[in-house]
């Protein structure tokens, strides 16, 4: 294939590797300094909140825990150094200056001190911590939380069938890679917060409310005053916490502007001081203190606790506009200078990461994953159109600045206009991967299916990788298991035993599958091992959901939510009434489990060309020396080509989850929905694989999310849609998201005519209802030039799993599972 | 039979039998960005009555199935060898590099192609199924959210769809009957009874035409141009609802100076699109499979050749400058903002 037409970020990255300057750049003085030196350099841990998080939590040993986590938090605000940077207009940072991360020790403290020797050299998302740091966690951090973190309590919790399959040693700390665990990866999943109710009332305004809560709780009722009245002081001093940061922050700034010889410096510290000493106590006035108060808050959210991969923006095309829009009105803002404060945004975004210290966690997330979703478009709550003049700035900004934060998301539904479509697909044909799309026609009937309002469900915002979260309505904070099909399948060609764990039996005996007769027993036996995974996963989850709130609370979160305020309880806790719950369970390996099952139906049982003995002997040595083997059943019908030979066992792997979750999702009280969501975990479960009959080599990647095979999809991209459209279980409803990944040549989206084409595509995907697609617009030699020449391609940003990263941060495996996948556009 | 498409029932009930009229396939095209307006599904047809010099779709030439052979994908014989035992006439040969050699004078292109049907990674391929007309329909009704979104349909290609004339009419017949859109992509080397039979079931019709010049005509194609271009001009007039797009294939060096004659040429004709395509080389590796020698050498289109015959079509075509189009009214009717630039055929 001809490298003729190059996406506008592939020019770019021609232009700066020719020498030449790089052009985005241009007249972007201030945002260009600001991100100068966060592409390709490795974070640097910083202890502070970890220190003074942990210093609080020492002293206040037995009192309940929400108000342990508030006393910790106002410790951290009031004792943390406070910094701005150089030429930033936002106030607000919780680390030194470039890419940095903090630590969380109530999660993994128990092995921070192991981990921070082995950090800095580790291959997927490492970080360097300085000495003194280092020290201060052997010393001091580590200490305390041995014994009393999550992680070990769920470790010691989990029934021995169960934990096997979770953990490899005793310790809870080597992941099997067979039924993950991910709720000790971070506090809480994937949350946006309701940043509107922050900009239009001030935690001043949420604190009152607060406090009339407090003074209405019944004097004598002992369950309020021992649960709901330590609730209500807990988020009244998160929000003093809030206050007093914001406060330091303007001081700070006031005094950087009293030493501050440039003039138009100082004054611009001077107002940021003077926003900062107002929000986000009080309500936002302008668009610079909206944006301002929406930054302090995120930021304190990041103090408060891990998010997974990031707390996400929420609609903030919604909740900006009318102070955009206001100020235009009286002058006081345009185009470019809103572009030029949501771009410090962006930097500011760009220097944090989100650092996963177990190194399950950092396989799952490479390249430091994030997802700080910024939404753009879908729906008001009357189901008109949102698309408004900042959704179109967002996308702007995408297209003009280099970055790959904020991770940019747009809900796309059946009356989206053409000029928002076609500006959607102007930003994807730029070749970052951005925006990914969410189908409102998919999302919307599935949340009110299981109990939201419309209104509810038509505001919804994208939360990290896919999720849609309804800020004042979702109360499940679990992360969900990971469940590796490919080993299911593994199991039952092996009587439940998997090569890498040699004899051992990790899953249900079914036989020798040289006995198998016919395609009936090899199914039963496949799904008498899915069966056993997913009963796990679920076992999982009612240990996670027990324990959690023991260990977890979210004072600044739970003020935000307007349940957890009304009822007076913690996020954390395990219900909350009138609270919707939506747990995930992820399906990993789909097209390898369904490619393998449909090679072997094929070619073994119904054309007879292969026996089952020799396949497992192929299997067994690799395939190596049984290349033919490996191509008759490599010839059989696959998954995302539009065929319902495969389509057909694809939707049975789906039925079996997600009939199974309509049957014991209930007796935990919660949804746990069957997703297609792998982040990269594909690539760590694909290492505790050995090869499988749709003649993927043993350890390699298996499939991700809800796409084809890599390079089984010989049919183009919207055969892939339609294997996803055609292997839906629709008549059920304990389904989320599939993830899809597309990757088109730029030469077959020229022009004015290939924009076209993509928004028609588009509609087709909103026409399937379908969850999730994105787009890499790439050349394949592009890949390979940045793998061979690393250096000139630190800017090369490619979409991932949701999200995108660094194309030189991932590890060569993920890289050569991006280059492998089929890649669509020769005609 | 070995089909692109899915499914193993019949197809739909067309009237008259239509869906059971049997066609010769060479090959169908998912997610076709550039054989007409929108995203279309392509078809294939196998036959053509030219043989054009360099012609991107050797495969399609022969009325008659005929075998590949891709050397890359072979495993070798010693690791494979199941085509050597599977020929019924001997005509596969241990060759060099322990690959299969093919005595294209023995293979009788039999029936059931045992050495496809064996070969277990897809190195041995034949280029000609035998599909009905429902079966057509089928595979392209699958795809057809993507059709109604972009304003796209079914284009019938080759190969050349008049050669096989039952055949194109059934499937346009049932494609119209299920609301589909069409296109065909013709050579106009037929009689015109087949070509207005055809034509009448089109919306829109890219029709080639390769040199104005008699002699030369027949020197690259090896047809003669005077039926050809009697029938554009009778079809102008038969059917003038019809729209159209005249084709030339740019080839360097062979009608590349024709830019002035094919500029006088349009004049005549209002209201038709133009569409000059560049020359390629895209199907080179496509005769190694089949076997034969391509034509062209290594000759290549250079921009300036390109932009000469540009110039020198508008100096005599006059107007505005820019090229005749050819769906002006698609570009009006479409309810997706489709637009009216020429797709560029690879």
């Amino acid at each position: 294939m001809d490298r003729t037409v190059l996406s506008p970020q592939e020019t770019r990255l021609d232009i700066i590797n020719s020498g030449g300057p790089d052009p985005f750049l241009a007249g972007r003085a201030r945002v260009s300094a600001l991100v100068k030196n966060t592409a390709g350099q490795k974070p640097v841990i910083d202890v502070e909140r970890a220190l003074w998080f942990t210093r609080s939590m020492r002293e206040t040993e037995g009192r309940p825990l929400p108000l342990r986590w508030a006393l910790a938090l106002y410790n951290v605000a009031k004792n943390m150094t406070v910094r701005l940077a150089e030429g930033q207009l936002l106030l607000g940072r919780v680390g030194p200056p470039g890419r940095h991360c903090i630590l969380y020790p109530e999660l993994d403290g128990d092995f921070l001190d192991l981990a921070v020797g082995t950090l800095p050299d580790r291959p997927n998302s490492p970080a360097d911590i300085s000495p003194e740091d280092a020290r201060l966690v052997i010393d001091e951090i580590a200490p305390y939380w041995r014994g009393r973190t999550y992680h070990e309590a769920l470790s010691l919790a989990l029934p021995e069938d169960v934990r096997r399959l979770t953990y490899a040693d005793p310790a809870g700390l080597v992941s099997r890679f067979v039924v993950n665990e991910t709720s000790s990866f971070r506090s809480s999943i994937q949350w946006v917060h309701d940043y509107e109710c922050v900009l239009k009332l001030g935690f001043r305004g949420l604190s009152e409310i607060a406090a009339a809560r407090l003074a209405g709780l019944d004097p004598l009722d002992p369950v309020q005053q021992t649960e709901r009245r330590p609730f209500y002081e807990a988020v009244l001093t998160a929000a003093e916490a809030v206050r007093l940061w914001a406060g330091r922050h303007a001081d700070l700034a006031a005094e950087t502007a009293s030493r501050e010889s440039d003039p138009v410096r100082r004054a611009e510290l001077l107002e940021m001081a003077a926003i900062a000493r107002k929000v986000p106590w009080e309500p936002a006035g302008t668009f610079r203190e909206a944006v301002q108060s929406q930054w302090f808050t995120q930021l304190f959210s990041r103090l408060e606790q891990k998010t997974g991969t990031i707390i996400s923006n929420g609609r903030m095309d919604q909740y900006l506009y009318p102070y955009y829009a206001r100020d235009k009105e009286l002058g006081l803002a345009d185009e470019d200078g809103a572009l030029e404060l949501l771009e410090c945004v962006w930097a500011g975004l760009s220097e944090f990461v989100d650092l996963y210290v177990s190194p399950a966690g950092g396989a799952f997330n490479e390249g430091y994953a994030h997802w700080e979703a910024v939404t753009v478009g879908g729906q008001k709550s009357d189901g008109s159109d949102a698309t408004n003049e900042l959704s179109h700035l967002f996308l702007r900004s995408k297209r003009e600045f280099p970055l790959h934060y904020p991770d940019l998301a747009a809900r796309v539904h059946s009356r989206s206009p053409a000029s928002f479509l076609r500006d959607v697909a102007e930003t994807i044909k730029d070749g970052s991967g951005f925006p990914k799309l969410i189908n409102d026609e998919e999302v919307v009937p599935l949340l009110v299916g299981k109990g939201a309002t419309f209104a509810e469900a038509l505001d919804y915002a994208v939360s990290g990788c896919t999720e849609a979260r309804m800020p004042n309505r979702d109360t499940f904070t679990s992360g969900g298991s990971y469940i590796n099909f490919a080993a299911a399948l593994e199991m039952a060609l092996r009587d439940g035993r998997m090569v890498k764990y040699g004899d051992a039996r990790l899953g249900e005996a079914t036989g020798d599958p040289r006995g198998f007769k016919t395609y009936d027993d090899l199914w039963e036996a496949y799904q008498k091992q899915h069966v056993c995974l997913l009963r796990a996963a679920f076992v999982q989850q009612a240990v996670v959901n027990k324990l959690r709130a023991r260990h977890f609370a979210q004072p600044m979160g739970s003020l935000l939510h307007d349940l957890a305020l009304k009822h007076g309880r913690d996020l954390h806790q395990e219900h909350i009434p009138e609270g919707l719950d939506f747990g995930y369970v992820e399906f990993i390996g789909y097209a390898t489990v369904a490619d393998s099952l449909a090679a072997l139906k094929k070619k073994v049982f119904e054309e007879g060309v292969l026996g089952m003995a020799e396949v497992m002997e192929a299997l067994d040595h690799n395939f190596s020396g049984y290349e033919k083997v490996r191509a008759i059943l490599g010839s059989a019908p696959c998954y995302g080509n539009n065929d319902p030979y495969a389509d057909s066992i694809a939707k049975k792997l789906d039925r079996v989850s997600v009939e199974f979750s309509a049957k014991y999702a209930g007796s935990l009280g919660v949804n746990l929905d069957i997703r297609y969501v792998p982040f990269t975990s594909h690539v760590p479960f694909g290492r505790a694989v050995s090869a499988t009959p749709n003649g993927r080599g043993a350890w390699l990647p298996l499939s991700d999310g809800a796409s084809a095979s890599q390079g089984a999809d010989k049919k183009g991209p919207a055969a892939v849609l339609l294997s996803n459209f055609n292997s839906k279980n629709m008549d059920l409803s304990a389904r989320a998201a599939r993830m899809i990944n597309i990757k088109l040549t730029p030469g077959c989206l020229e022009g004015d005519e290939g924009t076209e084409k993509l928004v028609s595509f588009i509609r087709a995907f909103v026409d399937l209802k379908l969850w999730h697609v994105q787009f890499n617009v790439i050349n394949q030699q592009t890949l390979l030039a940045a793998q061979k020449n690393p250096d000139k391609y630190r800017d090369l940003i490619v979409r991932i799993a949701g999200y995108s990263a660094y194309f030189t941060d991932l590890s060569a495996d993920l890289q050569n599972d991006l280059i492998a996948r089929s890649s669509h556009g020769s005609v | 039979m070995r089909r692109a498409g899915n499914g193993s029932g019949p197809g739909p009930a067309g009237v008259g039998g239509l869906a059971g009229v049997p066609g010769l396939v060479a090959n169908v095209q998912h997610f076709s960005l550039h054989d007409g307006p929108g995203i279309r599904t392509t078809v294939f047809l196998k036959g053509c009555p030219l043989r054009c010099r360099w012609c991107a779709n050797p495969e399609t030439q022969s009325f008659r199935p005929e075998p590949g052979f891709d050397r890359g994908r072979c495993l070798g014989l010693k690791k494979c060898g199941e085509c050597l035992r599977a020929c019924p006439e001997g005509a596969v040969s241990a060759g060099a590099d322990d690959r299969p050699d093919l005595d294209r004078k023995k293979c009788v292109r039999c029936a059931f192609f045992a050495c496809r049907n064996k070969c277990p990674t897809g190195a041995w391929k034949v280029f000609g199924d035998l599909m009905t007309a429902g079966e057509v329909l089928e595979i392209t009704l699958g795809e057809t959210v993507f059709h109604q979104r972009s304003g796209g349909g079914l284009t019938l290609s080759g190969g050349e769809p008049l050669a096989q004339p039952e055949f194109s009419r059934a499937v346009l017949a049932l494609a119209g009957q299920a609301g589909l859109r069409t296109a065909a992509e013709t050579c106009g080397c037929a009689d015109f009874g087949t070509l207005g039979m055809v034509a009448g079931g089109l919306d829109f019709l890219y029709y080639d035409l390769k040199s104005l010049d008699r002699a030369r005509h027949f020197e690259l194609t090896g047809g003669d141009n005077a039926p050809i271009v009697g029938n554009l001009l009778k079809l102008r007039a038969s059917l003038p609802g019809l729209r159209l797009t005249v084709r030339t294939p740019v080839i360097p060096g062979l009608n590349s100076d024709e830019g002035p004659a094919f500029g006088s040429f349009m004049r005549e004709l209002p209201g038709v699109g133009y569409e000059p395509l560049r020359y390629h080389r895209l199907g080179g590796g496509k005769y190694r499979l089949l076997g034969r020698e391509y034509g062209m050498g290594d000759a290549k289109l250079g921009p300036e050749t390109w932009r000469e015959f540009l110039e020198g079509f508008r100096r005599t075509y006059g107007g505005d400058g820019r090229l005749p189009d050819g769906f002006p009214a698609a570009a009006a009717a479409g309810s997706s903002g489709e637009k009216n630039s020429p797709p560029v055929r690879h």
